[in-house]
């Protein structure tokens, strides 16, 4: 089961479960392709954390509908028995040895903060 | 010396270096008055200041060359940047208002090299679509870039800038990145040369990252044994990057040989139907032909999974996107949102949204929704497990043809450049131009952009071709050999 996609800094809320099960239950309905609703649209906004304006909510979910409508000639390709390409090169896990290196000073870390306190990035309260 | 400096290639100013006929100083001096010039009509840089041109270069650091293969070969000549390149305490905004004020606290590991190699990089970088999402420069916070050849029209994108500068002669070599067609379609647009390295043969450490599997850094150059040069001085392993590859770098200058006979070229159908300009199919066959009498030999092949190529790109790409623009959040650098309803406690989620929904442009919404989508429960495996397995069905298309064929010769847009303001209002439309760019990005292979003409109109028309991952040698060799046996590359727009 692939997990709702989640930013970092903000928890699930119990909202976003209860939609995911909606969005699940209608897709097994009505099979795949479904509609890119403005509702969806608003969801996937709130997901990604961007604030749309509701004239941008508008026009993103017309042209969003219209590229999945194109994106959608996909389910024509037959893909029985094929592997998906993650990587492109015959390499991965790639490690390096496990000793200490320079890494970034805190203080440069924090020379481009819009707010710093400390050693610490500042930002507003995360409350619940 | 008789040449204004800002005219010339690389190897010629480093010829004329070598003789003592100028030096780096008086090269940069003609590059300025070239700037001052001409840039008010093209604009391919950004963040330049007008009155004093003060931030247009700095010093490059003449770091200790190691042994292998950097030596201090480009004489100080300057290289100018695309502004999605991390080059240390300059701005590096990715031409987007989310990055407002960035100042990179390390260089990217192609800037480092490039240092060493003995290069001046330029502070002013150069223009592109935001996050390079876009085939038009249109897309980036500044407003777009003039076509040098007409300028009503684009140049094309992402790494427009770069293209532009280039052409106009306000940059002698340039760096762009490819993550769709990114360098090689503005390169055809405005008749330069872009190349797109094999994937993992250049380090991405410092590219601000736009799609993982996809993104590559390559040369926006005068000629083809400019873009060599560069290649030299940028290829590589990279430990700080885990999908650069250990393979050898050759001298890629050592291709730059003039005999083709017998180089086997595939020409794909799927890539000459309608949709193609009248124009440009006609000058591409042209090419074609030049390349058959110079010794090659071609025939037609089938692409079958070509008409795929464009919605596995959206889907994967976007899905990437969505993923490596995660971290533009205000909280450790560019822009952040001003708290807006002071009567409410403000909260970290209302910063995230404010931030990413007044810092990014409409484009990067578009793509980071879709990409969100794409990845999301319920659709993960209807659109994105499904575009990963197409990825590989497109790879083997150009897998089973490398087997007979040395190259795969295609156009590299199925149109000139078009007007400024003429898709930007349709993205599809947009994302349709990308057509015979994208697949190469998939499969992960090389590909090159040279000029093979003009439209009716004027406008540059590109020759792409591409050959199997790591055979840049051959790229370089049948590129080189087309060049010098046209003249296209010696045109200069009338500015």
């Amino acid at each position: 089961m692939i997990k709702n996609y989640l930013f970092r800094g903000a928890g699930a809320t119990s909202e976003e479960y209860r939609f995911t099960h909606c969005l699940r239950c209608e897709a097994g309905r009505e099979g795949i392709s479904m509609a890119i609703t403005k509702d969806t649209v608003k969801y996937v906004a709130h997901l990604a954390r961007i604030d749309l304006k509701p004239k941008e909510l508008e026009k993103l979910s017309q042209q969003l509908q219209e590229i999945l409508g194109f994106i959608d000639k996909l389910k024509k390709v037959d893909i029985k028995d094929i592997a998906p390409t993650s990587h492109i090169l015959p390499i991965n896990n790639v490690l390096r040895d496990d000793l200490p290196l320079k890494s970034l000073s805190s203080d440069k870390a924090l020379e481009d903060a819009p707010e710093r306190q400390g050693n610490f990035f500042g930002v507003p309260k995360v409350i619940e | 010396m008789k040449e204004e400096p800002y005219k010339l290639t690389a190897h010629e100013l480093i010829e004329r270096i070598d003789k003592k006929e100028t030096n780096s100083e008086e090269i940069i001096g003609s590059l300025k008055k070239r700037i001052k010039d001409v840039e008010s009509k093209v604009r391919a840089y950004v963040r330049l200041s007008n009155s004093h041109f003060s931030n247009l270069t700095h010093n490059s650091q003449h770091l200790k060359p190691d042994t292998q293969h950097l030596r201090p070969i480009l004489r100080g000549i300057p290289v100018s940047i695309k502004d999605n390149i991390c080059t240390q305490g300059y701005n590096t905004e990715c031409c987007s208002k989310i990055l407002d004020g960035f100042k990179p606290p390390y260089d990217a590991t192609v800037i480092r090299k490039l240092k060493q190699a003995g290069a001046t990089i330029l502070a002013a970088k150069t223009n592109m679509d935001e996050f390079a999402f876009g085939s038009s420069t249109e897309n980036s916070c500044y407003g777009p870039t003039h076509n040098p050849w007409d300028l009503d029209a684009v140049v094309g994108g992402s790494s427009g800038g770069s293209a532009a500068a280039v052409a106009s002669d306000e940059a002698i070599l340039t760096l762009g990145s490819d993550t769709g067609g990114s360098i090689r379609q503005p390169a055809s647009f405005c008749g330069v040369v872009g190349l797109k390295p094999t994937y993992g043969r250049v380090s991405r450490y410092g590219l601000i990252a736009f799609a993982s599997s996809l993104d590559q850094i390559g040369p926006i150059t005068k000629d083809v044994r400019d873009s060599a040069i560069l290649m030299n001085v940028i290829s590589g392993y990279d430990s700080f990057d885990s999908t650069s590859i250990n393979v050898d770098v050759p001298d890629y200058t050592k291709s730059l040989g003039m005999d083709i006979k017998g180089i086997k070229i595939a020409i794909p159908n799927e890539y000459f139907i309608e949709g193609l300009d009248k124009d440009v199919k006609t000058i591409v066959e042209e090419a074609i032909n030049k390349l058959k009498s110079l010794g090659a030999n071609y025939k037609s092949v089938s692409l079958p999974h070509t008409q795929y190529a464009i919605p596995v790109y959206y889907i994967i790409a976007t899905a990437e996107a969505s993923s490596n623009l995660a971290r533009f959040d205000g909280v450790q650098y560019g822009f952040r949102a001003e708290h807006r309803t002071p009567n409410t406690e403000h909260r970290l989620i209302d910063m995230y949204n404010q931030t990413r929904g007044e810092g990014f442009g409409q484009e990067a919404k578009r793509r980071i929704i879709l990409g969100t989508f794409v990845l999301s429960h319920g659709y993960y495996d209807a659109y994105y497990l499904r575009a990963l397995k197409v990825r590989t069905l497109i790879k083997q298309d150009f897998d089973k043809v490398f087997t007979e064929f040395d190259c795969v010769v295609t156009p590299t847009s199925p149109t000139a450049a078009f007007k400024i303001g003429e898709k930007i209002k349709d993205p599809l439309r947009m994302y349709l131009s990308d057509i015979y760019t994208i697949s190469v990005n998939l499969a992960g292979i090389p590909a090159i952009s040279i000029p093979c003409g003009f439209t009716k109109k004027g406008l540059p028309v590109g020759l792409q071709i591409l050959v199997k991952p790591f055979n840049e040698e051959l790229l370089f060799k049948v590129a080189y050999t087309y060049e010098q046996n046209t003249t296209w590359h010696s045109m200069k727009p009338k500015l």
